[in-house]
């Protein structure tokens, strides 16, 4: 389920920096004299400004390695993605069209990826389908896999039902899957991002440090879901509980500041998302 | 020479080839669009304009806010060169500045921008610290407000930072993104106290969003405390909120004051969050009026902080005892503010 607000970005004079990051990881791949191919999956590609550049990033040879799948809620999107995809060489590519929380059922079974992409998105997905998503994500990564994941704390102009996750929120999350998974020594980094208009988070997650026992892998990640669905409901409960306070601090004493006039909007259309979000959560 | 470079977005290309120019030269540029988000760009543009040894205006007719930057040059005493291609929207009042065309080539025009910033009367370089201490720096900073304002955030951060090792404190700096700035120890039970500097303009305040950040980082480090010590007042809505999530909010004169770690780490005093008077057991004695007793409310909610009370004209006393006092200046200015308000909802 998308959210009306939001639209796909597509920018031709740059790469954005949190793209960079992830071309960054894909150089790093594509270097492993072993890689012969790497199959990478671009969750929500809106109109391919990830790819838009790879020919200046990535060498020709090394494109040629790549089998790139585009997946978004967005016929024309994708479509508009194909057709970039079309012109940089690659080994193949796929693209398909769903919504975001059902790509593990609209894409073939037993494909695998080794690189997963999800970037400026996670806001528009409701809170409840999130934990689903992202064990999603995991179960379909290689063994060597990892999954790439970058978004804004703060979307501005702000985006009705959107719910743009901190850096500690995700970290909170991200950090009870691995628990559940029983794995002890892996902690993902979850970095702030400073741009000039906002700050972003993002994490990186290999596969290789989550499996305890490999045979128990995708099972595990399947009991994991409830416990991290009930861990989104706290977050969104904590967050909402905050929202509710400053709003009311606000309704009482008024913005003082321009800063916090700002405020009072972010905060009604944070109220709403965050409300919406805890009744559909557990 | 540090060089404060005032231009518009638009005019960016003819400002990074000058900015270039200039670093190749040895010169050091500071560039407003270099700021990241999360900065107070007014008070980060202010010390950066006060601190510099010239400031480089490029003026075209989307310039407005460098007349912004122009008038903080020109108050702040800092020789400008004006870099424009001339027209009718330069007012008369920066015809007599130092001036370059430009042509329209950009080398070209950096080399004579550099060339004319040698010949800048008044350029000097700036007075060395003449302070011995943190202490001593922050309460001449807080006397005079043309040092505060002259201090970079990332200055002041740093002072108070010093201020605390002098007092005896473990300090601990955290130089990341997450909204910390640094640690403290408390002396007596070695408890953790989350920092959060904030260095705003002369008539800024700190908002909600602000405490929220704090709050933020305070959980982010699996809980503890929180303080956020700002140059300028809390709002009403940030002390609200500072109150219900257990923060310790303080002025720069609250730390110069505090003379010992109860006063400072206590989250209930001084001008953190006040009460309603009658709540607080606050009553007024001496000269005090309706006036004083409005101040009072004022006061409670968070509108002037203790902080700004110095004299003794109003003492406030709390169950009995002398808690606070308030200058007749502040009494003043709130008359003021009070009987402007009320004009306006006539």
């Amino acid at each position: 389920m998308a959210i009306a607000d939001s639209s796909s970005y597509r920018d031709h004079r740059r790469v954005l920096p949190q793209h960079m990051a992830a071309l960054t990881l894909l150089q790093g791949r594509l270097s492993v004299p072993t890689t012969d191919h790497l199959s990478w999956l671009d969750l929500a590609c809106g109109r391919g400004q990830i790819i838009l550049f790879l020919d200046e990033n990535l060498s020709a040879e090394a494109r040629s390695r790549i089998e790139y799948w585009g997946y978004d809620i967005h016929q024309e999107s994708t479509r508009e993605t194909a057709r970039t995809a079309g012109q940089l060489g690659l080994a193949r590519i796929e693209s398909h069209v769903g919504d975001l929380a059902n790509f593990n059922r609209v894409l073939p079974p037993n494909v695998q990826f080794d690189f997963i992409t999800l970037t400026n998105t996670v806001h528009e997905i409701l809170p409840a389908r999130f934990a689903l998503l992202l064990i999603d994500a995991l179960k379909r990564l290689t063994t060597n896999g990892t999954l790439f994941i970058y978004d804004m704390e703060r979307i501005a102009p702000p985006e009705l039902g959107a719910v743009p996750w901190r850096r500690d929120d995700i970290r909170r999350i991200v950090l009870k899957v691995i628990s559940e998974l029983g794995v002890l020594n892996y902690r993902p980094e979850v970095p702030t991002w400073s741009h000039s208009s906002t700050t972003g988070w993002s994490v990186q997650i290999d596969r290789r440090y989550l499996e305890t026992e490999p045979d128990q892998y995708e099972a595990r990640l399947t009991a994991a879901v409830a416990a991290t669905e009930q861990e989104i409901s706290d977050v969104v409960r904590d967050r909402l509980c905050e929202c509710r306070s400053a709003l009311e601090a606000l309704t009482t004493y008024g913005a003082e500041t321009s800063e916090e006039e700002g405020d009072k909007e972010r905060l009604l259309f944070e109220f709403w998302a965050l409300e919406r979000a805890s009744r559909t959560t557990t | 020479v540090k060089v404060f470079m005032a231009y518009s977005f638009r005019d960016r290309d003819v400002a990074e080839v000058a900015s270039a120019t200039l670093r190749d030269a040895g010169h050091t540029v500071y560039d407003p669009f270099e700021l990241r988000s999360g900065v107070d760009i007014h008070a980060t543009i202010s010390a950066s304009i006060r601190s510099a040894h010239a400031v480089i205006a490029i003026m075209t007719p989307s310039s407005a806010n460098i007349f912004y930057e122009l008038g903080l040059a020109a108050g702040a005493g800092v020789p400008t060169l004006v870099a424009s291609s001339g027209g009718e929207f330069l007012p008369s009042d920066l015809a007599s500045l130092p001036y370059v065309h430009l042509s329209g080539d950009h080398a070209r025009d950096a080399q004579q921008i550099v060339s004319r910033l040698r010949d800048l009367e008044g350029l000097a370089s700036a007075p060395p610290s003449q302070f011995s201490s943190a202490k001593a720096t922050l309460k001449a900073a807080s006397r005079e407000p043309t040092l505060l304002e002259a201090l970079s955030p990332e200055e002041f951060e740093e002072l108070v930072a010093r201020l605390f090792r002098e007092q005896g404190y473990r300090v601990e700096v955290t130089p990341d993104a997450s909204g910390v700035d640094f640690t403290l120890e408390s002396q007596s039970d070695r408890r953790r106290v989350i920092v959060q500097v904030k260095k705003l303009s002369r008539q800024g305040r700190v908002s909600i969003t602000a405490i929220r950040e704090l709050a933020a980082a305070v959980t982010s480090a699996d809980g503890g405390e929180g303080m956020l010590i700002a140059t300028t007042r809390f709002t009403a809505a940030a002390r609200a909120i500072a109150n219900e999530s257990g923060l310790i909010l303080r002025t720069l004169e609250d730390i110069l004051r505090s003379d010992s770690e109860e006063t400072l780490l206590s989250p209930t005093l001084p001008s953190g969050q006040m009460k309603p008077a009658e709540e607080a057991g606050l009553s007024l004695t001496g000269d005090a009026g309706e006036e004083a007793a409005e101040t009072l409310r004022r006061l409670a909610v968070g509108a002037i902080t203790p902080a700004e009370l110095e004299d003794d004209r109003y003492r406030v006393a709390k169950n009995g005892v002398p808690a606070l006092v308030l200058t007749t200046e502040t009494f003043t200015s709130v008359k003021q503010t009070l009987e402007s308000e009320a004009a306006r909802s006539d």
